[in-house]
């Protein structure tokens, strides 16, 4: 199965290209970050480094939260850890593909591993993509647009002070749910998708953090692959 | 322009941390044994991870994601291109915002 799979330079820059317009939502998402980095003390260096280095907007907006309460190095690394816990899911889903290349390439593209690029990868893979150079060539523009809106909004984040008015925090979301209309499968979808909306919610309400993600996630896929026992 | 010692050890300390669990689910899976369970739950992980990821904000958001939430499904349903589903999601939100104050 995975012997097929192929690493070329034309997927990259398919993938590169196939993200540009994501690139939007996530740039919004970035200037935001480098806006607040400054608010919170942040040197401009500094800034950038993190959106370099980590690239994971969530426990970089958490990490700000942290910075000012004087937390040792320790707690902010496991913070962004468990911030981040759903790569690993991510990661393992995308197993078809980088089951294929080799252990260097493999690991390589993990590096730069985000939502989007997981999301759209994931969709070329469902329609019979099997170059897995996509998935970094989506990772690539989504780390070079993270790291240049980061420098955006440490620099101009003033001029972003109404984003909301326009709707631009809706884009991230927005991403999320055209990514995910196309995965449905009428039966098969429909109760694991309501418990993960109802352990979401429920989690949202009572665990701290990003935490209602997990729950939600693992809650539906755990249905999923119970009723698909039971069948 | 600045480096303070202590804060760049906190951010490779979250690159590093953050690497760690992005290679430790394929580092994983791959070595639990392959199982039709396993395989299903898989199958439904990243459908189940969207719906969990977007449905807490969207439904707290109030009326205006509401219905950018449907504009965006309907696009998507209709296979429109993810350009036009992203902004007519962000035009209804916009739009919604300024006829109903307060959200």
């Amino acid at each position: 199965m995975s012997a097929d799979i192929i690493f070329t330079f034309n997927g990259f820059r398919r993938g590169f290209i196939a993200t540009v317009p994501l690139g939007m939502g996530a740039s919004t998402f970035g200037a935001l970050f480098g806006f607040l980095a400054d608010q919170q003390g942040l040197s401009a260096i500094e800034a950038l480094l993190m959106s370099g280095l980590v690239f994971a907007g969530a426990s970089q907006l958490v990490a700000l939260e942290l910075w000012s309460t004087n937390s040792s190095i320790l707690l902010i690394s496991l913070a962004a850890a468990f911030v981040n816990l759903r790569f690993m899911m991510m990661a393992a889903a995308m197993r078809p593909w980088l089951a294929g290349l080799s252990p260097a390439k493999a690991y390589g593209s993990l590096v730069l591993l985000v939502d989007m690029s997981f999301a759209l990868s994931l969709s070329d893979m469902n329609k019979g993509g099997r170059d897995a150079a996509f998935f970094l060539g989506s990772s690539v523009l989504l780390w070079l647009v993270w790291v240049a809106s980061t420098g955006f909004g440490f620099a101009f984040g003033h001029l972003l002070s109404d984003p909301e008015a326009w709707g631009l925090d809706f884009l991230v979301p927005a991403c999320f749910i055209s990514m995910t209309v196309p995965l449905y499968q009428q039966r098969r979808s429909l109760v694991p998708w309501s418990v993960a909306a109802g352990a979401s919610c429920l989690a949202w309400q009572t665990l701290p953090g990003a935490s209602y993600l997990l729950v939600g996630a693992v809650a539906g896929a755990l249905t999923g692959a119970l009723l698909d026992e039971r069948r | 322009m600045s480096v303070d010692s202590l804060a760049l050890l906190a951010i490779l300390g979250m690159g590093l941390a953050t690497y760690l669990v992005r290679a430790s689910g394929f580092f994983l899976v791959q070595r639990l044994p392959r199982s039709r369970f396993l395989d299903a739950f898989l199958h439904h992980l990243p459908g189940a991870m969207f719906v969990a990821l977007v449905t807490p904000p969207v439904l707290g958001g109030g009326p205006p994601t509401w219905a950018g939430a449907l504009a965006v499904i309907s696009c998507a349903a209709l296979r429109a291109p993810l350009l036009v589903s992203l902004l007519a999601g962000a035009a209804t939100v916009a739009l919604l915002r300024q006829v109903l104050a307060g959200y």
